[in-house]
């Protein structure tokens, strides 16, 4: 099965971010905390165009 | 088990039954109403507030339950007959929204607009999730339009809106389900990319110039949509997490407008992609037909998984022929019109035409072609009608077994 990925200069992936922010890597919370707002905003960035 | 709880497990296992392939007990029943035509039966039946009408009821979430609790017992279906509105006007007034405006009857309506110019293909293709926000936002939604900072507090107070009416909405159809007994039905939406492409960026007109002008770039659009189309579905989660019940909906726009050639090598490549990802995490897909697709019904058979197919016009005996014999489930055909125009005798001949063409096997959930839009005491006598005999005619055990 093919995997998609959004590829984008504006989409952050918690790997991304946690790259940048390496203290953050192993806290416990920290990945959903970031990623699921990026994600909840990014939803609704998507819905303006359907 | 109260009788709401045994009707609802009732009705969850005759959806289970016909998207699984087993023959269910009787023909599930599937019909829809629109919000604002229920919202405009209740003002005449005076259940909402003095003076208010639809422009307040799509403005105050609070409200919607009592529209749905009001209009939801007066129609049998087994799924709740009563969509809720999905175009919410505080998010697209914050936004100053070309895309989505209130009429005059308080309907949310859908002006032709653009957003991306034919010249501008090259750069939309190399990041088009860049190029939506920092371009293509501003254009639709002019109230992005300007500095940074105020952006950034406008597109927030959109946000917020968006969630909070969300969680109303979830709150609403969860409180009807229980109280009327309608399975859940965990569902995302999803497109098909040539029309994602068509809705907002190029408009109809504009798509319509494109697929034959610039075919090469609408192929190349498409295929670099995919993932933007399959992430929204999923709200970004992982799909893998979502329950195996979890529908994807995909209203189909664009296919009938385009001759044979340009839907093979421009809609269909991309569409299949899309469906391929979305029923490989064993979820099922729900697909409204629209107009009449009937020259793709080779296309639509070669889906993997179970995919509802909701058609608005077409054969049913075509349909039979080429679907009766695949995992996919058929439903629509019944025209809204017949609750309008003829008399509970011809309703039934018609809903019993229908029956006996596509329930032998299983594989079919009763519906209509399209959301009714009105609402009236004639309908909805003619509609109580109709499920009735749906309901007994539809057994299977009776009638064909």
């Amino acid at each position: 099965m093919q995997q998609y990925k959004v590829e984008s200069d504006s989409y952050t992936y918690w790997e991304d971010y946690a790259s940048k922010y390496p203290a953050l890597a192993d806290i416990p919370g920290a990945k959903s905390q970031i990623q699921d707002n990026v994600n909840a905003v990014y939803a609704v960035v998507l819905r303006c165009f359907r | 088990m109260t009788d709401v709880k045994a009707l609802q497990s009732e009705r969850a296992q005759l959806f289970e039954d016909v998207y699984s392939g087993k023959i269910p007990k009787r023909v599930p029943i599937w019909l829809n109403f629109m919000f604002d035509g229920a919202v405009k039966y209740c003002e005449q039946k005076g259940a909402l507030p003095e003076g208010v009408g639809l422009r307040e009821v799509s403005w105050d979430p609070g409200l919607w339950f009592d529209v749905l609790d009001y209009t939801n017992p007066l129609v049998c279906s087994d799924i709740s007959p009563i969509a809720l509105l999905n175009r919410y006007p505080a998010y697209y007034q914050t936004l100053n929204a070309k895309s989505f405006v209130m009429g005059n009857t308080g309907t949310m309506q859908h002006p032709e607009v653009h957003s991306l110019e034919p010249e501008e293909y090259d750069e939309f293709i190399k990041d088009p999730f860049t190029f939506m926000l920092e371009v293509l936002m501003p254009r639709i939604y002019p109230a992005l339009d300007t500095t940074p900072g105020k952006r950034s507090l406008i597109w927030a107070q959109a946000v917020k809106i968006m969630e909070k009416t969300e969680e109303t909405a979830r709150k609403t159809m969860g409180a009807i389900s229980e109280k009327y007994g309608y399975p859940a039905q965990p569902t995302g939406r999803s497109t098909a990319p040539l029309d994602y492409l068509a809705d907002f960026f190029r408009s109809f007109t504009g798509i319509s110039v494109d697929v034959r002008r610039r075919p090469e770039k609408v192929k190349e659009a498409c295929e670099k949509l995919i993932p933007i189309i399959l992430s929204e579905t999923y709200g970004f989660k992982d799909p893998a997490s979502l329950p195996k019940t979890f529908r994807a909906t995909i209203p189909l726009h664009m296919g009938s407008f385009l001759n044979n050639k340009q839907f093979e090598e421009l809609y269909w490549p991309s569409w299949k992609k899309v469906m391929d990802a979305l029923v490989s995490y064993g979820h099922g897909v729900n697909i409204f037909v629209e107009h009449d697709w009937m020259r793709y019904l080779d296309y639509l058979k070669s889906f993997d998984g179970n995919v509802r197919m909701q058609f608005e016009y077409g054969d049913p005996k075509l349909v039979k022929d080429k679907l009766g014999d695949t995992k996919h489930t058929v439903t629509g055909l019944f025209a809204v019109n017949n609750l309008k125009y003829n008399n509970v005798q011809q309703i039934k001949d018609s809903a019993k035409e229908l029956i006996d063409i596509l329930a032998p096997g299983g594989g079919y959930i009763f519906g209509f072609d399209k959301n009714m839009i009105q609402m009236s005491d004639e309908i909805i006598d003619k509609t109580r009608a109709l499920s009735e005999f749906v309901l007994d005619y539809g057994k299977y055990k009776e009638v064909y077994v």
